[in-house]
């Protein structure tokens, strides 16, 4: 897509749901030459953009791999973005003949879904991880590392993303109250933005409600301020009454269900409410332990430190992506769900999740 | 659209679908070519259809696809209909033929996978093709394809938004097209002997021989 970048934004955040993909192949950035730094990543159509943007001023080559035009976390975890799409990219694209090393940088969120050691076994090119955001690279390429470039947090930028992905189906939706007259179709819309922007841009306060899996303290609390804030409207408007509260109150309540279905989900923080494995742990087998510390390089959330054998001080801010158990060279991590029952490494390696988070087998 | 994800499961019912019987038709023709005793390898395998057929007429098959859940439901109907034995199912993707030797095989089969993979991989895919195939040894595929001509395509866009939705809300399936495969075919080095295009020109079955080599 050649739109400008606003508009571009706009476009795939609205439709944040809708895969936007843009053309896979080679493209330079700047004036690379045959040691210029090669980065991998997904064909969404924002994302690349972005990237592009990062990467002003500097030299090098941009492959784009097939992830369907999906974002690369999303693709990587439900197996639109595989070890196979990396290998295709860096076999099928000519990279190999316009520079003489053989390093792809990667973002870190396609760890869940792109195994390093096969893409070295299989392609021959050795997987560098780079930073989680890729405004983070400039610094990353001179050396200039810190824990915080390997994390997800939800900042006020991606959360008003999340509310904008969201609240615009919604308003498209709400065209339905076309047919009971055009009256009530502007306060509705203008009823899902508040509700959204509420939801998410105040959702530091409240993200203990989330972590503790607390969708009815949420719902209540948020169809609570729904009410309370309709009575207001109503009594500022002067028409506080009854059927006004219950309507209007009763389609604040419907809209923050709707926010509700993947609120956890819809954070980079949390797993969804429907997740399967949400629960699940993950567990390391030490004898099998070899510090290579990759599983403290992948993971988003700063779940491991890694000295002797790996550990797992913050096992508690774990959301359950699977990166550390795709990449562990020895196998030696893997989920363990609450009755006991283990996932082998394979099995998180080879069958992705469904939009429900369920391991797809057939 | 992908609101929900692919289910491999009901990947066959889907494809009946959204291609009115079309695609099993043209795997019947194209698998006629096929003679019993030959090596075959099918592309982008996904559930088995052409690699089943192909086994029934008594060839050797190889059959590979990059999706594991795919593998497992054709690995499963191929159990069924007895012909496991002739059948050697592989995770791999057309970047990874470089892995196969040369020559080895009679007939080279492809259904709905050209449309999946990326303007670079098809044309590695063909070139791999011509080196894994013996001196005009076949090649037969069938995908669906952009017409040329614009309003064509605004015709097909058209009359297929309500059954692809359908399709898609009911099985989770859908399918792309290519631009051009007899052109792609031939710009490969193939001779192309007979282009067959149907659904006003939506849909190709290409059956192509592969040069002597020098």
């Amino acid at each position: 897509m050649t739109l400008p970048y606003p508009l571009l934004w706009l476009l795939t955040t609205a439709f944040r749901f809708f895969p936007w993909p843009t053309k896979p192949g080679l493209q330079a950035v700047g004036q690379p030459g045959t040691d210029s730094p090669v980065f991998l990543t997904g064909n969404f159509s924002l994302s690349v953009a972005r990237l592009k943007r990062a990467l002003r001023g500097l030299d090098g080559w941009l492959l784009i791999a097939n992830s369907r035009g999906i974002n690369v976390w999303c693709a990587a975890a439900g197996g639109h973005l595989t070890t196979h799409d990396a290998i295709s990219a860096l076999k099928t694209s000519g990279i190999a003949g316009r520079v003489i090393h053989r390093q792809v940088i990667l973002p870190q969120l396609a760890a869940t879904g792109i195994e390093a050691d096969q893409v070295q076994e299989r392609a021959g090119w050795k997987v560098i991880w780079g930073p989680v955001d890729g405004r983070d690279l400039p610094a990353f390429l001179r050396g200039e590392e810190n824990p915080k470039m390997r994390q997800v947090n939800f900042d006020p930028q991606q959360r008003l993303e999340m509310a904008v992905m969201w609240a615009a189906p919604l308003s498209l939706l709400a065209l339905i109250t076309l047919i009971f007259g055009p009256g009530g179709l502007l306060p509705l819309v203008a009823l899902i933005w508040a509700l959204s922007l509420a939801v998410y841009l105040a959702f530091p306060l409240y993200e203990p409600l989330v972590a503790r899996k607390s969708l009815a303290g949420f719902v209540a609390l948020f169809g609570g301020l729904a009410l309370a804030g309709t009575a207001l409207v109503g009594a500022l408007a002067g028409r506080l009454t009854l059927p006004f509260v219950l309507r209007w109150g009763g389609l604040g309540l419907g809209v923050v269900l709707l926010l509700a279905f993947d609120l956890a989900g819809s954070t980079p923080l949390y797993k969804s409410w429907t997740h399967a494995e949400q629960s699940h742990r993950v567990t390391l087998e030490p004898e099998h332990c070899i510090a290579c510390g990759r599983c403290a390089q992948v993971c988003p959330r700063g779940v491991f430190a890694v000295a002797e054998s790996a550990a797992l001080p913050h096992a508690d801010r774990c959301e359950q992506c699977g990166a550390c158990i795709v990449q562990c060279p020895t196998d030696a991590l893997l989920f363990e769900a609450p009755g006991g029952e283990r996932v082998p490494p394979e099995t998180v390696r080879r069958y992705k999740l469904n939009l429900l988070g369920t391991r797809r087998q057939t | 659209m992908r609101l929900l994800e692919s289910a491999p499961s009901r990947y066959d019912g889907g494809i009946r679908l959204l291609t009115l019987g079309q695609a099993e038709r043209a795997y019947d023709r194209l698998t006629a070519h096929i003679e019993p005793g030959w090596r075959v390898l099918d592309l982008g395998t996904g559930t088995g259809a052409l690699a089943l057929r192909a086994a029934a007429r008594g060839a050797e098959v190889v059959a590979l696809d990059v999706n594991p859940a795919m593998l497992t439901v054709a690995r499963q109907k191929a159990e069924i209909a007895g012909i496991a034995g002739r059948i050697t199912w592989q995770e791999m993707g057309v970047a990874e033929l470089d892995a196969l030797p040369n020559g080895n095989f009679d007939a080279i089969c492809s259904g709905l996978c050209f449309s999946e993979l990326t303007p670079d991989e098809r044309r590695y895919a063909l070139r791999q093709a011509r080196r894994l195939l013996r001196p005009a040894g076949l090649l037969l595929l069938a995908d669906k394809v952009r017409p040329r001509q614009p309003w064509k395509r605004l015709l097909i866009a058209v009359l297929r938004a309500p059954l692809a939705a359908v399709t898609w809300l009911l099985t989770q399936t859908t399918a792309h097209a290519v631009p051009d495969l007899p052109g792609l075919v031939e710009a490969a080095g193939f001779e192309v002997l007979e282009p067959r295009v149907g659904l006003l020109g939506s849909w190709a079955e290409v059956v192509a021989r592969c040069p002597k080599k020098e």
